[in-house]
């Protein structure tokens, strides 16, 4: 081989790379669909902030980001906390996650929602997995995390209590979930939309934004009871590992369990968790309690859009409250005016017309 | 000898033109079946005992090769 | 290790790396490794028998060797002193010599070959044969594993050997260089076949780094790539969907099904081909050509004459001369001969062979007997065309048509793939019995509404799948002529300006991994909302 071959066949190489590499990206996730679009775009936007400039984060399952608006906290208190959950977000990738946001922001604080705790929720399936594993970028614990859920995926249909009630599911494509082109280069048939070419980002510090934000649904309130059903072992140690995971890097994390229409056969396994969270001697907030829904003012015929999810209506009500709790009891650095905060600013003022906007086309 | 075996080629593939093919295996003029009732064909003509090692292509790919292997043949008995 | 993978791009790149660096002298040593590497990595459990066929046909191959070169020491010591007849004598007693160790390493290769493949096959038909007769037949079904690459490198040992025997070569007398022989990576899967004489001298010579060559090798495997991927793994989808489950399909669906399992199989077998050769290529090393566009044949005979080439040849060379120019057979010719007169009476014994041959292939694929059905089929169509040919030249002469335009060619091309195509049911169907059921019902409902009615687009593929199909055949086509006209396709790609070349390439890249069918697939019901 000549130098000039040598030259030659390098630059095709790189050429060839480049071309791969945008090919990769465009053939990912598709974000016309579901909810994806919104995960994807909370994550980026997480991918672009400035190194070490949040106090707090959200994890947990799609009630997180219905009911935070991240700008009204920032706007009142000058706190920074971002909600990072996903639709169904799978608990046990919890530390996994956590690992990912501490690579670039040294949060004080996780509020770790355990809506994710029944078994139901705990049950993997692929795009549950992928909502978070595909949104991430390719990195050691991009690849961690997915071993983890694949693990668990086996873990969790070898359950005797699981093979008995519920369907389990098709073996994974394993190799496709560390590399999803090998899945979505099949997208070609569905088509591609502008969002697989441009990098969609969130710019309300990770509002949830679609329209149904502003869709009021007469919901009927919660019953409460007492019923408490014990967690299982599997259900435990997900929430042991969360629990250990805080004591061992010393991140404080506070557990919720999130405001919203319960029904009664949801509520023991809420109250399991809750009370297992107790013994274990965990911070834990139960906001399903006619005290915490008076507290926070819900109004369970206008504050949500259906019957797990809160409108923005609701989200503004359970943001004060929620705010002014962190305030109190975290003590997070007042922030406003200073110069790399400017973003929250801007997306105080977005969110505010945003809201107003959104109702008013009602 | 050459007319004879020309006379013989003939009989089998009237449609060739045996003197003018230089490939007549490597470019699959005659095929296999061709090449048995050929080699039958010569050995009762010439009185020679053509046998399967002798069936390479460069053997049979012109009628100067096939003279050639039949004179051999006939030398070595 | 799959060809059609990722880790084996991988493996092939390291492997050339470390080709290339090593110097000469031991370069073979880097094949020889990375070939048992590669049958490592596709079956560990099996390995022994691939050492335990190269070890019996090394040893039996120096053993004829030395019997070889005795003889020829021999007669040229003693040149003058021999009369014809005492050389004739000699030659003949060291034939019969040689005989004894070739039926040893033929019995003990093929005896291991037809043990592995075929001892439940014979053992269950022996059963169910004694049963008939009311007796229970007590031959226990094995659990038996086929190595990788048996039914190739158990032919090409024989083919070795019985070269040996006709004193065409020399024996290998290096165990180690042998082996590589034996194993070389790129065709221990499936082929080709190599010949000793042909192969064995380019794996063991040194080869540079040549870049004219590692291009052409890598198009060629880009080729094979888009075969497999574009084209048969998309094909055996809706064949696949039909064979399956083949009763609620009738007419031209079951034949779409047939002659799509005939394009798979050459998609597939040919673009492995295309990738093993491709390999071996960037190596330095030339692979016999396995496939020259069968699709262009204007006769079942040619057809298998362009199909598996390697196949052919060795069954050419091995089974059907020495049959047909057997002492026996000419004596079954003498005696044909008077009784069905010169024409047909001559041709007997070589259509008997033929069959033999037809009926081995058929075998060779497989141990059931849709496998023997479908050498028959073959052979039939083969023989009846040659026996009726006088007939149907006098019916075309009277008939006053031109033979020699393209469009009898044409028809001709059409007629193989339609009779090719029927011959698939055999070879793809569950058993003999549903293969003759699906060409009975082919024939007496066609039922051509299924063009038009949607039909095809409830076999799992879906319109866009049929364009890429229907693209990459009209590819595959102009290709096809170009190669029939004698153009070098990869030669006149060479020849175009860079830029051009890098677009081709990166094209060809892209489009694999884009609309090659291949991974779990995405469909977008998936992603709809799933519940909290």
């Amino acid at each position: 081989m000549t130098k000039k071959q040598g030259l030659r066949l390098i630059s095709f190489l790189l050429v060839l790379g480049l071309i791969l590499y945008g090919l990769v990206r465009v053939f990912g996730m598709p974000t016309n669909k579901d909810t994806a679009l919104g995960v994807m775009k909370r994550y980026n936007d997480f991918y672009d902030e400035p190194e070490n400039t949040w106090d707090c984060v959200m994890l947990g399952t799609s009630c997180v980001d219905r009911q935070w608006a991240a700008p009204l906290a920032w706007n009142e208190y000058g706190m920074a906390v971002y909600a990072m959950n996903t639709d169904v977000q799978p608990l046990y990738l919890t530390t996994c996650l956590l690992d990912e946001v501490r690579k670039t922001q040294d949060v004080k604080l996780a509020v770790v929602d355990v809506r994710g705790i029944r078994m139901d929720s705990l049950r993997p399936t692929e795009v549950r997995v992928r909502r978070v594993t595909d949104s991430m970028r390719y990195s050691a614990n991009r690849f961690k995390t997915i071993h983890k859920a694949i693990e668990f995926y086996k873990e969790y249909y070898s359950r005797d209590d699981v093979k008995d009630g519920q369907k389990v599911l098709d073996n994974l494509d394993e190799t496709s979930m560390y590399f999803s082109f090998l899945k979505y280069h099949s997208r070609w048939k569905e088509g591609l939309y502008e969002s697989d070419f441009i990098r969609p980002v969130n710019d309300m510090k990770g509002i949830y934004d679609p329209a149904d934000a502003f869709h009021s649904e007469n919901v009927k309130p919660t019953k409460v009871i007492p019923d408490t059903a014990e967690l299982n072992d599997l259900q435990k140690s997900v929430l042991d590992e969360i629990i250990e995971y805080g004591e061992t890097t010393g991140l404080e994390i506070l557990f919720t369990s999130a405001p919203s229409r319960v029904f009664e056969k949801e509520q023991p396994e809420f109250n399991g968790a809750v009370k297992y969270l107790e013994e274990k001697g965990a911070k834990v907030i139960n906001f399903n309690t006619e005290e915490k829904y008076k507290e926070i003012g819900l109004d369970f015929s206008t504050d949500l859009y259906n019957a797990h999810h809160m409108n923005t209506k609701g989200a503004v009500k359970f943001t004060n409250y929620f705010a002014k709790y962190l305030h109190e009891n975290y003590q997070f650095e007042d922030k406003r005016g200073k110069e790399e905060y400017k973003e929250w600013d801007e997306a105080y003022k977005r969110y505010v017309e945003f809201f107003e906007q959104g109702w008013k086309e009602k | 000898m050459k007319e004879q075996l020309l006379s013989i080629l003939n009989d089998l593939r009237p449609d060739v033109e045996f003197e003018k093919e230089e490939k007549l295996i490597d470019d699959g003029v005659l095929d296999s079946f061709d090449i048995v009732s050929l080699v039958s064909e010569l050995n009762s003509e010439f009185d020679v005992e053509i046998n399967v090692m002798d069936l390479e292509p460069e053997n049979f790919n012109t009628v100067e090769a096939m003279l050639e292997l039949i004179v051999k043949m006939q030398e070595e008995g | 290790m799959d060809f059609i993978s990722a880790t084996f791009v991988v493996f092939v790149m390291i492997l050339s790396a470390v080709y290339f660096i090593t110097p000469k002298k031991a370069k073979w040593v880097v094949l020889l490794l990375g070939s048992y590497v590669f049958y490592v990595f596709s079956s560990v459990k099996l390995l022994f028998f691939l050492i335990f066929t190269t070890a019996v046909t090394f040893i039996c191959g120096l053993v004829l060797g030395n019997i070889n070169e005795k003889q020829k020491v021999y007669l040229k010591e003693h040149k003058n002193e021999l009369t014809r007849e005492q050389k004739k004598e000699l030659k003949n007693r060291t034939s019969k010599k040689k005989r004894w160790i070739v039926a040893a390493a033929v019995l003990i290769n093929l005896g291991l070959l037809i043990f592995l493949k075929y001892f439940n096959f014979i053992g269950g038909n022996l059963n169910s044969l004694l049963a008939g007769i009311g007796i229970e037949g007590h031959i226990p079904q094995l659990n038996l594993l086929l190595p990788l690459g048996i039914s190739f490198y158990t032919l090409q040992s024989i083919a070795y050997i019985v070269d040996l025997y006709r004193g065409k070569y020399q024996a290998d007398r290096n165990f180690f260089k042998f082996s590589l022989f034996m194993s070389f990576f790129p065709q221990i899967v499936q082929g080709p076949i190599a010949r000793y004489d042909h192969l064995a001298h380019q794996l063991y010579e040194p080869h540079k780094f040549d870049y004219q060559r590692v291009t052409q090798g890598v198009q060629l495997i880009l080729w094979g790539f888009m075969k497999k991927l574009l084209l048969a793994d998309r094909l055996a989808v809706a064949v696949n969907f039909v064979f399956d489950n083949p009763d609620p399909h009738e007419g031209f669906v079951l034949f779409f099904a047939a002659a799509g399992y005939g394009l798979q199989v050459y998609a597939d077998f040919s673009g492995g081909m295309d990738v093993a050769r491709g390999v071996a290529q960037v190596l330095g090393i030339d692979l016999a050509l396995n496939f020259e566009r069968p699709y262009f044949a204007t006769s079942i005979e040619e057809f298998w004459r362009r199909w598996h080439i390697t196949l052919g040849g060795w069954m050419r060379d091995y089974v059907f001369y020495p049959l047909s120019l057997s002492k026996a057979f000419a004596n079954l010719g003498k005696r044909t001969r008077k009784i069905f007169g010169n024409y047909i009476g001559k041709k007997l014994p070589t259509f008997l062979s033929m069959f033999i041959v037809f009926l081995l292939v058929g075998v060779w694929h497989g141990s059931s007997w849709k496998y023997v059905a479908y050498g028959i089929w073959n052979g039939t169509i083969i023989v009846s065309s040659i026996l009726l040919e006088p007939y149907y030249e006098k019916f075309l002469k009277k008939c006053n048509i031109n033979t020699e335009c393209f469009s009898w060619k044409f028809f001709q091309m059409m007629r193989t793939f339609v009779l090719c195509s029927f011959g698939r049911f055999f070879s793809r169907g569950i058993s003999c019995m549903t293969a003759l059921n699906m060409m009975k019902r082919t024939i007496i409902n066609p039922n051509p509404w299924v063009f038009f009615d949607g039909s095809f687009l409830n076999l799992g593929l879906d319109y866009k799948d049929f364009y890429v199909i229907f693209i990459f055949i009209l590819v595959l086509l102009v290709v096809g002529i170009l190669q029939e006209k004698g153009i070098r396709v990869r030669e006149k790609i060479a020849e175009q300006n860079l830029y051009f070349r890098w677009m081709l390439y990166i094209a060809a890249v892209v489009i694999v991994l884009i609309y090659g069918n291949y991974g779990s697939g995405y469909s977008a019901s998936e992603f709809v909302y799933q519940q909290f």
